[in-house]
Formats: structure tokens, sequence, C-alpha cells
């Protein structure tokens, strides 16, 4: 084989080893949507989830055939946070917040205002706070619209008897 | 055998090479990435070749099965791509390949972006499993639920009767009232971003289920022996067959 064919030979097979653009393992389904099951304790911390972690799978054979059983809740499948700073610096600022008060103020729009807070309770959680917020105004919304209803019946009760009291005369 | 030209699975990469003066003109190009896997095999059989002129045999059968379209007069053949200036073969190798990013388009001077295997997949399998499981918020913008009170179940905007006629409206979210990010499957925008089917993936989803409610007779021609789309129907089929397994066990546990 002349110089010129050897070096071409060369050429293309330094071509095609030349390194793929993934660079880490191809995701497979089941290892994708387990992810959230195998965090690290340091990245997953209970901040970064609001939904309870199910049960830790951890020991299964990772080759097992996947399974989403147990997992409802998708948030935990889904939640791939980052890990935004140090293990350390996220468990002083959750003992220091622990400390604090969560409040929020709600206000509707003919400016009635509710205040939903809980305070020094350590198991406290900003999911928390924002769910029932989300419920309070649900139900006073309900209330108000039942109050709305009776009024309405009543005053067309009142409008029925007053035309058939008229009408008898 | 024509095929619906729209009936894609938007895999199919548009790239270029620009003209090397006195060496080659620009050759505008659409292609079929080759897949990591395939790319492994590839190197393998060439570290194999003995001779510059069988290895750029092999070559030039894996280009001519990658590329489906280009400007060059004449079709694309194995023989058509060996008389290539080698310049020119090894960039479009390179290109199929995702080692090398596209020049701009010609026509509208974009550069294509380097088919990236692994966010793809990502985006497909969480993206599916987000419409699979929760399809009410995974059809929630995160703007407009920032903006009017949303039923997350169903994805509907939540309306409230109002004036003489009580007429339903949509509820615009007061003031101070958060989003229910805590409730959300998505969680926040950002994560909603990421979960959100890509353009490609969402073609791809919608030809996955086509092709289910017709036993596959909607696929076209040539896409019927195609890797990437048989690698990403297989994972549709194991996000859908684990949903189900989800969905089922979730409804046992109620009775």
């Amino acid at each position: 084989m002349t110089d010129a064919n050897q070096q071409r030979l060369q050429e293309l097979q330094a071509l095609t080893q030349a390194s793929h653009k993934a660079t880490s393992p191809i995701p497979i389904a089941s290892n994708l949507l387990q992810t959230a099951q195998h965090r690290e304790p340091d990245e997953a911390s209970a901040e970064d989830l609001p939904l309870p972690i199910p049960s830790h799978p951890a020991e299964e054979d990772a080759t097992s055939a996947p399974s989403l059983s147990g997992i409802a809740p998708l948030p935990t499948l889904l939640a791939r946070t980052q890990p935004s700073a140090s293990s350390n610096t996220r468990a002083s600022e959750i003992a220091n917040r622990v400390q604090q008060t969560a409040a929020i103020t709600l206000q509707l729009r003919d400016q009635r205002e509710f205040k939903v807070s809980l305070e020094e309770d350590p198991s406290r959680d900003d999911a928390l706070v924002d769910r029932l917020a989300e419920q309070t105004v649900a139900i006073v919304q309900q209330r108000d619209e039942a109050i709305y209803q009776r009024v309405m019946q009543a005053i067309e009760q009142r409008l029925a008897q007053e035309v058939s009291h008229r009408s008898g005369f | 055998m024509n095929h619906h030209p729209f009936n894609e699975d938007g895999y199919t990469h548009d790239a270029c090479i620009a003209a090397v003066p006195g060496m080659h003109s620009a050759l505008v190009f659409t292609y079929r990435p080759i897949t990591r896997d395939e790319c492994e095999l590839v190197a393998e059989a060439i570290a194999r070749q003995t001779t510059a002129q069988s290895a750029t045999e092999l070559l030039a059968q894996v280009i001519a099965v990658h590329v489906t379209s280009w400007n060059f007069a004449g079709d694309i053949t194995p023989d058509a791509i060996k008389q290539l200036p080698p310049e020119l073969f090894d960039k479009l190798y390179a290109t199929i390949a995702s080692q090398r990013s596209s020049d701009p388009l010609p026509d509208t001077g974009n550069v294509p972006n380097v088919y990236d295997e692994q966010a793809d997949l990502n985006n497909l399998i969480e993206g599916t499993a987000l419409l699979l499981l929760h399809p009410g918020p995974a059809s929630i913008d995160c703007q407009q639920c920032a903006a009017w009170i949303y039923e997350l179940e169903t994805g509907q905007r939540q309306t409230v009767r109002t004036g003489p006629d009580r007429r339903e409206v949509p509820q615009p979210r007061p003031a101070g009232v958060p989003t229910p990010c805590a409730s959300c499957p998505k969680q926040n925008p950002d994560n909603a971003q990421r979960l959100q089917l890509s353009a490609k993936n969402r073609r791809t989803f919608q030809l996955w289920r086509c092709a289910k409610a017709t036993h596959f007779h909607c696929v076209p021609h040539h896409l019927k022996h195609d890797t990437i789309l048989a690698r990403n129907f297989a994972h549709l089929d194991d996000v859908a067959r684990q949903v189900e397994r989800l969905q089922q066990t979730t409804a046992g546990d109620r009775t």
C-alpha cells in the first residue's frame, strides 16, 4: 500500500473515531423516570421536593425491569432540580428559616385581605403555605358564590311573590 | 415510493457545507443523524479495514444511507459520494455524525443546531411522561397560569358568573394569590420549559400516536428502517407502558 493510501486510511480512521457530541451515556426511559429516586441526599433536600419522596428502591438491581409503581406523584419523577449551592450553605439557610415566620397575604378583587401564616413550626414548608393559601382562596370564593346564589334566589322569590300579589288584585 | 412530505418525525436535519474556492461548491443537504451507537459500529468497522479504498467504500455506504437529499446533480449513491473531494467527503461524514456544526444555510443564513442525542432523548421521554400522566397541567402555559385561575386537573381556566346576565368569564388571578406551582407536576416555569416537548419531539410523538392508531401504515416508507425513529418509538412505548402500569396501580390502590 502506498504512503498516500496509508495516510488516507489513517485519516478516515481518525475521522470515525472522533467522539460523538453525546458525551455521557445515552439515557433510557426507565433510568430517566427513576432519576428523582436515586438523587443523592445532598442534592435532594426536602426543600427541593414539594411532595414526599416515595420509598427508596435504591437497592434494586439497576438492570431490573423499570417500574413506576409506588411513585405516583410525577413531581418527584420530574423534579431534577440542579443543586444550586453547597450543602453547607443550604443547611444553614434551612436552619435560619426554621426560626422565621412564613406568612402570605392574599388580596381578593374586592380588596379583602387574608393573611395566612405558620409560625415557628420546624416542619413548615413554603409549598405548604402556598397550598394553604390556594385552598383558602378557593373556600372563600365558593362561599361568596353560595351567598350570591342565596341572595339572588331570595330576590327572585320576593319578585315572584310581588308579581303574583299584584296580579291577584 | 412517494411519501407525504409533512408526515415526518422532525429528525431530518438541514445542513450546509460552504464552498471552498478551487475545491468544491457549496453542498446543501438534509440528513438523518447517525446515532452514537452507529458511530461506534462504524468506527470499529473502519478500524478493521486495511486499505483506504475499502474504508472509503464503507463510509460512502453509511453516508448514502443517512443523506436524504442534496443540491448536487444526480442521485445520492455510494458511488456518487466516493467521487466527492476528500475534504468534502470528510466534512459530510463529520456533519451527519454530529462532530461538526453546519455552515449557515444559504437561503436563510441560519446555522442549524447540531444533533444532540442526549438532550433530545431526555426531552422526548420526560415530556411524553408529563403529557401522558398529567395532560391537564401539561396543557397549561405558565404565563397564562400566572394571569388566570386554572383548574389544574383539567387544564381549563376557572370561570366566574358575572354581570346582569350572569355570563361565565375567565377569572383573573387576584393580586397576591400565588400560582399553584406547589401542586403542579411541572413545579416551576423553568422546569416546565424543560419538560415541554421540542418541536421535533412533538412531531415524533404525533407520528407515534398515528402509527399506533394505523398499525404503522402511516409511517413513511423511507422511515420504516430508520434507526432514530425505531429507537424513539421504543422509548415512547416504554414510557407508555410504565405510565399505564402506574395508572393501574393507582386505580387498584383507590379501590
